[in-house]
């Protein structure tokens, strides 16, 4: 079961941004906020909530929220 | 497109050019400027870690040594110079093998300019310039599997993943062996890209 809050509330801290201005649809083309310093804190909150660090093809694949999304659902 | 061989001294004129972003000037280096630009490079723990070096830290000396020298045919260094600020803040190197494949690495040294879109802007305009040759076939690039920010940067700029090279490489920062992350973007793809990109 995919958890959109979860993700939001990860994006919206590693991006700076409010909770509400987090769409799924948006991505690292999308977002001027996404760069590759917030992409960074991005991998960390993810590893932080999985308790485990991501596989390089794992970070590679993050390329927007429903991304985030995905890693997410896939460790509950 | 066939290779043009070349006599081994000769410059390639339109190669060696420097070259204008938005925001910087790429400017093709010499032997001393080479070495002048990368110098901070030779005792900065994180970029020769992230660079792959097999020091932590090197002499004056020993870097000038083992930096490579730019022919203007095979191997180049552009400093970027920032124009906002009229100053250096990192540098990009190029290095074409006999098969077109150009291997490109690229450190800011300047750390106030991290996450402000240099890399991409930068390696855009290179990129650009150097797929207008025909000794240009491929784009490459490698870095380390937990360089977050460069995977990010390569992903942004559609480099396809073409490889995973297990405990490739000792770094002698953090004295392990690293994974390492292979990327390739073919030149006739990247003139495809940006042609479309121009055409709106």
């Amino acid at each position: 079961m995919v958890d959109p809050v979860g993700a939001r509330k990860i994006l919206a801290e590693a991006l700076g941004l409010p909770e509400e201005e987090i769409a799924t649809s948006m991505t690292i083309d999308t977002c001027p906020n996404w760069d590759s310093l917030a992409h960074m804190r991005v991998v960390r909150a993810v590893e932080g909530e999985l308790n485990r660090p991501l596989e390089p093809e794992e970070i590679f694949s993050i390329g927007g929220v429903a991304d985030v999304e995905k890693l997410l659902a896939g460790a509950r | 497109m066939a290779l043009r061989f070349r006599k081994p001294t000769e410059v390639d004129h339109y190669l060696a050019k420097s070259v204008r972003s938005e925001r910087f000037d790429l400017v093709n280096c010499n032997r001393a400027e080479a070495i002048k630009v990368t110098l901070p490079w030779a005792d900065d723990r994180e970029i020769l870690h992230n660079l792959m070096f097999d020091r932590a830290s090197y002499s004056k000396v020993q870097w000038v040594r083992r930096l490579k020298k730019p022919d203007g045919r095979t191997t180049f260094y552009h400093a970027i110079v920032a124009r906002e600020i009229k100053g250096t803040i990192g540098a990009h190197k190029i290095r074409i093998d006999r098969s077109g494949t150009a291997r490109m690495e690229i450190a800011l040294t300047a750390k106030s300019w991290w996450g402000k879109g240099a890399f991409e802007e930068v390696r855009t305009a290179l990129m650009d310039h150097f797929c207008q040759s025909p000794h240009v076939i491929r784009f490459a690039g490698r870095v380390l599997s937990s360089n977050a920010s460069s995977l990010y940067n390569y992903k942004k700029m559609g480099f396809r993943l073409v490889g995973w090279e297990k405990k490739s490489v000792y770094s002698p920062v953090t004295e392990e062996h690293c994974d390492t992350l292979l990327f390739e973007y073919l030149a006739e793809d990247w003139r495809s890209k940006r042609q479309l990109e121009l055409n709106g």
